[in-house]
């Protein structure tokens, strides 16, 4: 479904194109160059933006021991970077174009926190990722927002300028005004209505991943305290007394952890409760004899 | 009773082995093989109630062998004793029994008692005694939800909350209904 309304959108936007008079072709290929240049240079970009540091196996045995053990049970190769970022926030990310040339990554936060049995949760994940190739299927999903986020900023330039064709289309001006008025709004509404797509398919692959990752492990539930961690659901416990709050008669009007409806939409991870739920579900369903 | 309805849904009878709540507290407690983990329940439960003027606080010791009486000998197959806490003016009833099937029947049977004599809101949770990976915890009844929670106490009013989310896990995992966590409130001085 999320396929096929991508689809729609391509088609939407040459459209667009068509009738703007511009070249279809030539505005695509500059957005198959743009993520051409991001799915080649993925891995050397995001490490060097979140400045992870390459960690070798002397340095540390435990992390890279556990990458390998759980490449050898995915079926894929070691990835071949294993780096740690210096960032207490407990978090990780896998990336690179293939297996053969990928990265896995965590923080010192991630490591501190987390038990060896949550460890090899996330570390799951990630390489499930990997394995499922995420890094490249989300990056030409997302050539329309690419091109259409490129396209926007091409045509509100030339509404500053003028460009929208009132100098040299002298006699219809004020039509090609508004045609163009009409494909910078199918534009943007394309460019958003991709975002949300893309979104969706990448809280899918996150699904995914949590399946593929559980089974890598051989358990669910290591994952599901991993991430619970990981969101700072252990934060929320609360300390006082339930006496104390039943007293105050307030025990009612908690109210339940809703997340932003729109937020939630735009997000690229489901909502942590959907994941643990679903975790949970899986160690419930002997999901073990699958393996 | 709200207990005994979230321990056995709709079955009113202990023999529904596989389908109510309790054969699934009984699997983790049986150390279920693919669980892995070990928990057990020791065979002491309280339930912890909030007083009020009503008389059956004024002698809570004196009210529960009236109760004891009431419901008959053969129904209550638990010790019984009550305890006054000061300071949130609450008491608690201890239960002790090495047969966990027959002490969540007993709370059951005592909490309807209790409800019948127009207390059902003074009731405030039933807490069972367990241990995990031989670390100590209690497992927590809120009578308000008929939901269940872990709390792992530490010394100096600390808690294990890392050790909580591991058996919220493992409880949710079985099908028991977990409170959010946002709701697992502590309890001190608890008396077992």
């Amino acid at each position: 479904m999320t396929g096929l309304m991508l689809l729609m959108a391509y088609l939407a936007l040459f459209g667009l194109l068509l009738i703007s008079g511009m070249n279809p072709i030539f505005v695509f290929v500059i957005g198959i160059g743009m993520v051409l240049f991001q799915y080649f240079m993925s891995d050397k970009l995001v490490l060097k933006t979140t400045g992870a540091k390459a960690v070798t196996k002397e340095e540390q045995p435990k992390l890279h021991e556990m990458v390998e053990r759980l490449s050898k049970i995915g079926g894929i190769p070691k990835p071949r970077t294993v780096a740690i970022m210096n960032m207490e926030a407990p978090n990780a990310f896998a990336t690179g174009r293939s297996p053969k040339h990928a990265t896995v990554a965590v923080t010192t936060g991630l490591l501190s926190k987390l038990n060896d049995g949550e460890l090899e949760g996330v570390i799951g994940h990630e390489l499930a990722h990997i394995k499922n190739r995420d890094v490249m299927v989300m990056t030409w999903a997302s050539l329309i927002v690419v091109v259409a986020g490129f396209l926007m900023q091409m045509l509100f330039w030339m509404s500053l300028f003028g460009g929208f064709g009132g100098h040299r289309r002298q006699g219809n001006g004020g039509q090609a005004m508004a045609m163009m008025m009409v494909v910078y709004i199918g534009v943007i509404i394309i460019y958003f209505i991709s975002q949300l797509l893309i979104s969706t398919l990448s809280r899918y692959r996150e699904l995914a991943a949590d399946r593929e990752g559980a089974i890598m492990t051989g358990s669910p539930t290591n994952l599901a305290s991993a991430l619970k961690k990981i969101s700072g659901q252990i934060a929320q416990i609360p300390e006082k007394d339930l006496r104390q709050v039943e007293h105050a008669n307030a025990f009612f009007i908690i109210p339940a952890l809703q997340g932003n409806a729109i937020a939630s939409l735009m997000s690229s991870h489901p909502p942590t409760e959907m994941r643990v739920a679903r975790l949970i579900e899986m160690q419930k369903q002997n999901w073990h004899l699958l393996r | 009773m709200r207990l005994f309805k979230t321990l056995f849904k709709k079955s009113n009878s202990l023999q529904s082995d596989e389908s109510d709540i309790l054969s699934a507290i009984l699997r983790i407690t049986n150390q279920d093989a693919h669980a892995k983990k070990d928990i057990n329940l020791l065979g002491t439960a309280t339930l912890l109630l909030n007083i009020t003027e009503h008389p059956f606080f004024t002698d809570i010791n004196s009210s529960l062998k009236e109760l004891v009486k009431e419901l008959f000998m053969p129904t209550i197959r638990t010790p019984l004793r009550g305890l006054k806490s000061d300071i949130y003016k609450s008491c608690w009833i201890i239960f002790e029994n090495t047969n966990n099937r027959k002490m969540v029947a007993d709370i059951n049977s005592v909490s309807s008692y209790i409800a019948n004599l127009g207390l059902g809101n003074n009731m405030t949770a039933a807490i069972f005694k367990g241990t995990i990976k031989n670390r100590s915890f209690y497992w927590i009844c809120n009578y308000r939800t008929s939901k269940f929670y872990p709390l792992a106490p530490l010394a100096n009013d600390m808690r294990d909350n890392e050790l909580e989310m591991e058996i919220g896990n493992l409880l949710v995992s079985t099908g028991i209904p977990l409170e959010p966590h946002e709701n697992w409130y502590s309890l001190s001085d608890i008396p077992i």
